[in-house]
């Protein structure tokens, strides 16, 4: 009877583990190089300079996706390394990116172009950004006062910023 | 024979011009004018459905073709036609009304361009595929993959797209008419330079040109089109027209890459035009053999060493024209297997690289042969 039991509880499991869950398979980037490093500026500047070799919706939207990506990604170290003032900016970049994105689906479906295959993947890139963020409000304080050493100290409200940048990524789900 | 070769020619391209629809994609409506369709019904069931039966069509014409350019070719002189062979437009003709038979890359060309100038989205960072509602994907290969081909071959594409925009069928002719225009640059720029209708004409009517050029509509002679004239223009004393060989070059560079090989024959500009034509074949001719590191030995790349093998004067015995006949032979013969087994893998890879490489290896074979025989012979009569 005991066997009989561990036997069902052991299927049911297994049933369960093999259940569709809600997972991303996205493949975020490597950030390339990292405020600091001297090449730092010259690659955000050839970010920059790409810009306009994306022409047509489609190009455009994976110009801004790969953005997004790669700032949340150096956003995600910059936190890490409790570099917080430079990690609040390139968040606010990736934003600022992201943003734009469902409007270049918009655009490209009103040229008659089938957008299911970018939607599916804006949504599985939402998803991605969405669990580090949350990670990230899990690890760091709510907020955090920036003391540089010679000028004025900055307040970060990390929760709040965390918070709309999850918001941002949920309004595409 | 002058005549034999000519029913030789007109009367296989007459053949594979009828024959060659039977290899349409069962997806791709061609036309709508019902006895047509039922004649592509046809041939498309002749072909799928008796694959060695269409090989051994395929064989036929081949031959025939072969048979014709090499009679043209022994009994030019004998003949001595002091003017273009007018005959040859007809068979222009009916080259490009084929339908793109041995190869899918003509479609690969007409969705590029679409994609760019209807869909007005980079094809080098947009695949075709990512746009699951373009009817062409049903019979496009290489579907997933972005712009295989250079800004300047995307950019000359405007005009054939242009044209054909109204259906596929008008694209399909208007590519290989475009195409078909650099073919006939080449062919005027081989008379222009060497002043003799048989250099011409060993481009013109090589079957593998007709076939690949001009059949399939591969982009390779508009390649060798843009690298010839600005060669031929570098070579002018003017600096106008060397700045203007200079931008042709570049052209040509950006439509596949592959010439850039010829960058020796810019630099070393004390070469002679002969000498530079000797170079440039073997250059072209290396670049065909390492083909294969980036995908396979694609039979219309012969037409980069061709080209230049036009310019080399025809001689009797010579090495460059027979050994290209032998090759071309052995590239053309390489299509029977894939189209008697309708299969790129199992035996058909190896049966292929075999008939690929039999006609030149026999022809060096013999050549040596011949070459010690007579160097034997040479040596007795001095002794």
């Amino acid at each position: 009877m005991k066997r009989f039991f561990v036997g069902v509880i052991i299927s049911v499991l297994y049933c369960f583990s093999m259940l569709p869950t809600v997972r991303a398979d996205y493949v975020l980037p490597y950030p390339g190089f990292m405020p600091g490093n001297k090449l730092y500026k010259v690659s955000r500047f050839l970010d920059k300079a790409k810009e306009p070799l994306y022409f047509g919706p489609l190009s455009a939207y994976k110009y801004h996706l790969g953005l997004a990506d790669k700032y949340l990604v150096e956003a995600k170290v910059l936190f890490e390394y409790k570099q917080y003032l430079l990690a609040v900016d390139a968040l606010a970049r990736s934003d600022k990116e992201f943003t734009m994105l469902p409007r270049y689906l918009v655009q490209a479906g009103k040229q008659r172009k089938d957008v299911s295959l970018f939607e599916q993947q804006l949504s599985e890139a939402a998803l991605m950004h969405k669990q580090i963020l949350e990670e990230l409000l899990v690890q760091l304080p709510d907020t955090f006062t920036w003391t540089p050493e010679k000028s004025a100290a900055t307040l970060l409200p990390l929760k709040d910023l965390l918070q709309s940048s999850v918001t941002i990524r949920s309004n595409v789900l | 024979m002058t005549t034999l070769s000519k029913i030789f020619m007109i009367g296989a391209l007459l053949v594979l011009m009828i024959f060659s629809f039977g290899f349409k994609d069962p997806h791709l409506e061609l036309f709508s004018y019902p006895p047509v369709v039922e004649m592509l019904t046809v041939l498309t069931a002749f072909v799928y459905g008796q694959p060695f039966a269409a090989s051994v069509v395929y064989g036929a014409i081949v031959t025939a073709l072969f048979c014709g350019y090499a009679i043209i070719m022994a009994t030019y002189k004998a003949s001595r036609p002091k003017a273009f062979p007018r005959w040859i437009v007809s068979l222009i003709a009916l080259a490009v009304f084929s339908f793109p038979a041995l190869s899918y890359d003509v479609f690969n060309y007409i969705l590029t361009a679409k994609m760019t100038f209807y869909y007005q989205e980079n094809p080098y960072i947009v695949m075709p595929i990512e746009i699951p509602n373009e009817p062409m994907l049903a019979y496009t290969r290489a579907a997933n993959k972005v712009a295989l081909y250079g800004p300047s071959w995307i950019a000359l594409t405007s005009f054939p797209y242009i044209v054909g925009r109204t259906s596929v069928t008008a694209a399909i002719f208007s590519f290989k008419a475009f195409v078909a225009l650099f073919y006939c640059a080449l062919v005027y720029m081989i008379y222009r330079k060497t002043k003799r209708w048989d250099q011409a004409m060993f481009f013109a009517l090589n079957p593998l040109i007709i076939l690949e050029g001009l059949v399939s509509g591969h982009n390779d002679p508009v390649m060798m089109a843009l690298a010839v004239a600005g060669l031929l223009l570098w070579h002018r004393a003017s600096t106008h027209y060397k700045v203007a060989g200079i931008v042709l070059f570049t052209a040509s560079v950006l439509v596949k890459g592959a010439t850039i090989a010829l960058l020796p024959l810019f630099i070393f500009s004390s070469w002679t035009w002969e000498k530079k034509i000797v170079w440039g074949y073997w250059l072209m001719f290396g670049i065909f053999l390492l083909s294969p590191l980036r995908e396979e030995l694609y039979p219309w790349y012969a037409t980069w060493w061709l080209t230049f093998a036009s310019f080399v004067p025809i001689r009797k015995n010579s090495f460059i024209h027979a050994f290209s006949f032998a090759v071309c032979v052995g590239l053309m013969l390489g299509y029977l297997p894939w189209i008697a087994t309708r299969e790129y893998g199992g035996i058909t890879p190896a049966i292929r690289t075999m008939l690929t490489v039999v006609p030149p290896v026999m022809y060096v074979l013999y050549y040596f042969r011949h070459y010690f025989i007579n160097r034997k012979r040479y040596y007795k009569k001095r002794a």
